[in-house]
């Protein structure tokens, strides 16, 4: 165990949780008593490893551990390396590999696992499938369970021993079973199991070449959508093989995604799933039901809710399956259902809070007039931003009972502006890059050449997309010239390199640029564009009919208007391929219907 | 449980016996004899025992198999149906006389499971189809390998969940094109699905009235569905989850949840270790000749009935006739005749002088002197001429070789 290095990726790459990641990231989110990260610490000591190293984007992990202090534990001994500007966990390895710390094996834990798995059956197992294989790189545990998010349905093909076969994700209707290594003969025993009551906990134990190979093919971006698929499925000779390490049905694990999850993970440590990892027992603890603070003998608390530390509940308020943090003032009358409420919050009297995140250092005040502010993100659950203070008008006790609220203006702007100028001067390279880059191509295989530049520069300073497209398009523009020909004569150059580089994220972009440059330059019309950008397939139909309805609701605009004459026709021409593609698609139809995933 | 079921025997069609050449050139594949019992009567004896009576059994035949119904008037009800059907058409044209759930079985199939134990599978169940198969370990073991179920290179590849459902089934007969996609709601149904090689299908079906709707419903909407375990399981099988199909067999509305629990449409696998074959084509047929010779520990039950009713008849002293083999009635045989392991059925004429081993010899055949007969069937009437060497060959019925003959791997008729 000595060697044995546990790696933490204390951020995470997606944007579910973006208005609360903006500046706090995921694992110092409160969980319940504790800090994420201090869970996963804990566990980790538990199970007698000693070495950890936190990788992590935002400065405030290190300010955080910088104040750490925490009596009566062992000591431990935690790096922080800093991964820049990573976008996935591909980077952010690549990073790690950079400081060549890592010589052996590594336990790799992603930042939003809460899990109660005992580690040493899985290190014992590692080390056997070692012991017979030295291709055995990648140990990926997993639990059995109901599948219940979207980002745990897959699809496990499992040989003997566990091996993996092939992982399906179940995006498409259809499981396809990979035919390349297969063996089917008559009459021998079953070999291939597939399994859909197995849940990823977000556990690898990886070998040191996991980080060479992630080097290697610095496209992976991802463990399960790129490593594990090359390693089973694209790879000639399956050399590398990856194992599973399915826990026992005690031993579980859950990960936050997002909001749902993090509510249910909450509630499951409350209800001892995670044992014996549960909410301390110096607080009172009435079948579960956790509370330390003062609460008045006229309100009501289900089971499942948890109350911290110096918490006040004033009367006659019902708390419903609700985590509530330290030092918070709730007031009298008050309904909180299905909420995790971090620390320091002030609530008036007579508010509802119904499926919310309110981060910590709010105040909730009451007033006669409602209003309802909605967030862009939300689906059920409406998101909260940060930590100053503000002032909030939400609705009245008696009626409403929408789910709530506010965004506020935060202290952010001040970091944004110091960074500004860099990022201006930065782009105004690239264009002069692509500038180059285009002027010197004309012919096809050139073309090809730039779209390899291109994609080394874009990976070598990790800029997104977008930046490239408007990047490009100043350069095309500065090449064309204001004639039907020397426009398609481009495109047909050019085709593949926009292709490559427009993808349904960026057409708004390059759509943009366009309209720009035909407002700048009469001479060039915004409709041949489009007809050959749609001709070319780097526009589909729908998009092109929503900017159209889009430009034409622009009113005192009178190119806008002159486009929307123009192009009417092309308008009518994309309906009726619209109109052709549903009836062929309606008439395919199966009637598949989801279903219930309910094991008696 | 036998009032609740129907037992329906698909007799014989256009198709029946067609890898069986040439035995049922003239002659029934129902009415082929294993150990000297015609194959109909041991499904007949089977069903017999597990409760269903003459009522109870409907025998599906065209009408040029006439010689079947004659032997099984008094056991069975016999519908035909027209000459150019095939297993499910034949089902459709017979619905009036189907009026509660049935089982369909083939006319060549040989097994040794219990089909009560079955039927009470299928009800407990509640499945809408349940298919017997069996399980067989083809991994060489120390000695002779086992053999299979089915001599033929083909078999079936089927996906079985963890509660015993059938979620694909494909036939794989060559390596290249074989299709594995699934679709997700039906591989999701179960936890864990294995995907097995292994399990031969005996063409055994218990099936709900419903499905008999189903087929209905399906021939009116066009969708060429003949044959039963070819087109039409496999597509019931891919559609299981899919609600159209369930809604063209209940017309009443999908009410409360747990109604429309109750009426998914499944199909359930029952898996036997017992003994099955399928006799249709010729090694098979072989196979189960001399299965059902087989005495003593390994013995099949299926066949021991039959051993006890060996006749004893009488052979000249000289003659040697090893104790495995099958001797029908009336048959007599001359001096120093050499029998091994073979079946030799009524009213023979066997000459002086002659060798017969591992061969089937049916009702009436003349076998002249001198003869070395190996490996071979010879069908009813047929005349074997003196002096002749036969080495894998078959004869059909009132076939004759002409003396002084050395044949090899032939097919003769008449």
């Amino acid at each position: 165990m000595s060697e044995f290095y546990a790696v933490i990726l204390a951020d995470c790459f997606d944007d579910k949780f973006d208005h609360l990641t903006n500046t706090i990231p995921k694992s110092l989110f409160p969980f319940v008593d504790d800090l994420i990260i201090e869970h996963q610490i804990n566990w980790l000591q538990k199970n007698e490893i000693d070495k950890i190293i936190v990788l992590y984007r935002n400065q405030k992990i290190v300010e955080y551990f910088n104040n750490r202090k925490r009596p009566g534990r062992k000591t431990l001994e935690i790096q922080l390396i800093d991964i820049l500007n990573s976008r996935n966990l591909g980077d952010a390895l690549r990073e790690l590999q950079s400081h060549l710390i890592i010589q052996q094996d590594f336990l790799l834990l992603f930042g939003d696992v809460i899990t109660n798995i005992s580690l040493k059956e899985v290190t014992n197992k590692y080390h056997e499938q070692r012991k017979q294989d030295k291709m055995n790189i990648l140990l990926m545990v997993v639990h059995q369970g109901v599948q219940q998010y979207e980002e745990e349905r897959f699809l496990y093909v499992v040989e003997k021993d566990d091996k993996l076969y092939q992982l399906a994700d179940l995006q498409q209707n259809q499981f396809e079973l990979n035919k390349k290594h297969i063996t089917l003969t008559k009459g021998m025993p079953c070999n291939y199991v597939i399994k859909s009551n197995l849940i990823e906990s977000g556990i690898y134990i990886c070998n040191r070449d996991v980080l060479k190979s992630f080097q290697e093919y610095f496209m992976f971006a991802e463990i399960k959508q790129d490593f594990i698929k090359y390693m089973t499925s694209t790879s000639d000779i399956q050399e590398e093989k990856i194992h599973l390490y399915i826990a026992p049905k005690i031993q579980v694990s859950q990960r936050i995604f997002h909001i749902q999850s993090y509510h249910n993970a909450c509630l499951k440590y409350l209800s001892r799933f995670f044992f014996p990892y549960c909410p301390s027992q110096k607080y009172y603890i009435d079948f579960f039901k956790y509370f330390a603070g003062k609460v008045d003998q006229r309100s009501k608390v289900s089971d499942q809710s948890y109350i911290g530390q110096n918490t006040e509940v004033k009367s006659k308020t019902i708390i419903t399956k609700s985590i509530i943090g330290k030092n918070c003032k709730i007031g009298v009358g008050c309904e909180i259902v299905n909420s995790i409420l971090w620390d320091n919050i002030q609530i008036e009297n007579n508010i509802i809070i119904k499926d919310s995140i309110i981060t910590s250092g709010c105040i909730i005040k009451n007033s006669i007039q409602s209003q309802i502010v909605s967030t862009d993100k939300s689906t059920n659950y409406q998101q909260l931003i940060t930590p100053s203070k503000y002032d909030v008008d939400p609705f009245e006790f008696q009626g409403s009972q929408d789910d709530s609220f506010e965004s506020s203006g935060s202290n952010q702007d001040s970091d944004k502006l110091g960074s500004q100028p860099k990022k201006q001067n930065f782009y105004q390279d690239l264009i002069d890059d692509m500038i180059s880059i285009v002027a010197k191509c004309s012919t096809i295989s050139q073309v090809k050449e730039a779209i390899i530049n291109v994609d080394t520069i874009k990976v070598n300073s990790n800029i997104p997309f977008e930046n490239i497209v408007t990047a490009f398009m100043q350069a095309f523009f500065k090449i064309l010239q204001p004639n039907v020909d020397s426009l398609k004569n481009a495109y047909e150059l050019w085709q593949e390199f926009i292709n490559r580089f427009v993808s349904e994220t960026e057409v708004a972009s390059y759509i943009k640029s366009i309209e720009t440059f035909c407002r700048q330059n009469q001479e060039y019309h915004l409709n041949q564009f489009l007809q050959l950008s749609y001709q070319h397939s780097i526009l589909n139909e729908q998009v092109i009919l929503n900017y159209l309805d889009q430009i034409k609701q622009a009113e005192n605009d009178q190119f806008a208007q002159e486009f929307t004459e123009t192009s009417s026709k092309f308008k009518n021409y994309l309906e009726n391929i619209i109109a052709e593609q549903c009836l062929t698609q309606a008439e395919n139809q199966d009637g598949e219907y989801e279903y219930e995933y309910v094991y008696e | 449980m036998q009032i609740k079921y129907q037992a329906i025997i698909l007799g014989g069609g256009e198709k029946a016996g067609s890898m069986l050449f040439p035995l049922c050139q003239s002659f029934s594949k129902s009415l082929l004899p294993i150990s000297n019992k015609p194959m109909i009567l041991y499904q007949l004896d089977v069903l017999e025992t597990a409760g269903f009576g003459p009522q109870d059994i409907l025998i599906l035949i065209t009408k040029n198999h006439q010689p079947v119904a004659d032997f099984v008037q008094r056991r069975a009800e016999i519908f035909y149906v027209s000459d150019d059907s095939e297993s499910a058409s034949a089902l459709l044209e017979a619905q009036e006389k189907i009026k509660k759930d049935f089982i369909l079985l083939s006319n060549d199939i040989m097994i040794g499971a219990k089909i009560l134990d079955l039927l009470d599978f299928h009800y407990s169940q509640k499945a809408t189809v349940t298919c017997l198969v069996k399980e067989e370990d083809l991994e060489k073991k120390q000695g002779r390998g086992p053999i299979s179920s089915n001599l033929d290179k083909s078999f079936d590849i089927m996906f079985i969940g963890s509660d015993n459902s059938l979620l694909h089934l494909t036939n794989q007969e060559n390596e290249n094109q074989v299709n594995l996609k699934v679709s997700k709601n039906v591989l999701l149904s179960c936890e864990s699905v294995q995907v097995m090689t292994n399990l031969f299908d005996t063409h055994i079906y218990v099936c709900q009235y419903d499905v008999l709707e189903l087929l209905k419903q399906l021939s009116k909407q066009k969708l060429e569905i003949e044959n039963w375990k070819e087109e039409f399981l496999p597509f019931i099988i891919k559609h299981q989850k899919n609600v159209n199909l369930l809604n063209l067999i209940s017309k009443k509305e999908q009410g409360l949840f747990h109604e429309r629990k109750q009426q998914q449409f499944s199909i359930k696998v029952f898996i036997t270790q017992e003994y099955a074959r399928r006799v249709n084509n010729i090694k098979d047929y072989q196979q189960a000749n001399f299965e059902s010779m087989i005495q003593g520990e390994k013995a099949i039950p299926l066949y021991q009935g039959i051993q006890d009713f060996q006749n004893q008849i009488q052979f000249p002293q000289d003659a040697r006739i090893s104790p495995d083999s099958v001797i029908g009635e009336g048959t007599r045989i001359g001096n120093k005749v050499t029998i091994q392991r073979s079946i030799i059925g009524k009213n023979c004429t066997i000459g002086d002088h002659v060798k017969i081993s591992n061969s089937i010899i049916m009702k009436n055949v003349v076998i002249n002197s001198n003869c070395i007969i190996q490996h071979c069937i010879l069908s009813n009437e047929s005349a074997v001429g003196s002096a002749t060497e036969l080495n894998k060959c078959y004869l059909g019925c009132l076939a004759s070789v002409e003396p002084s003959q050395k044949l090899s791997d032939e097919c003769i008729i008449r």
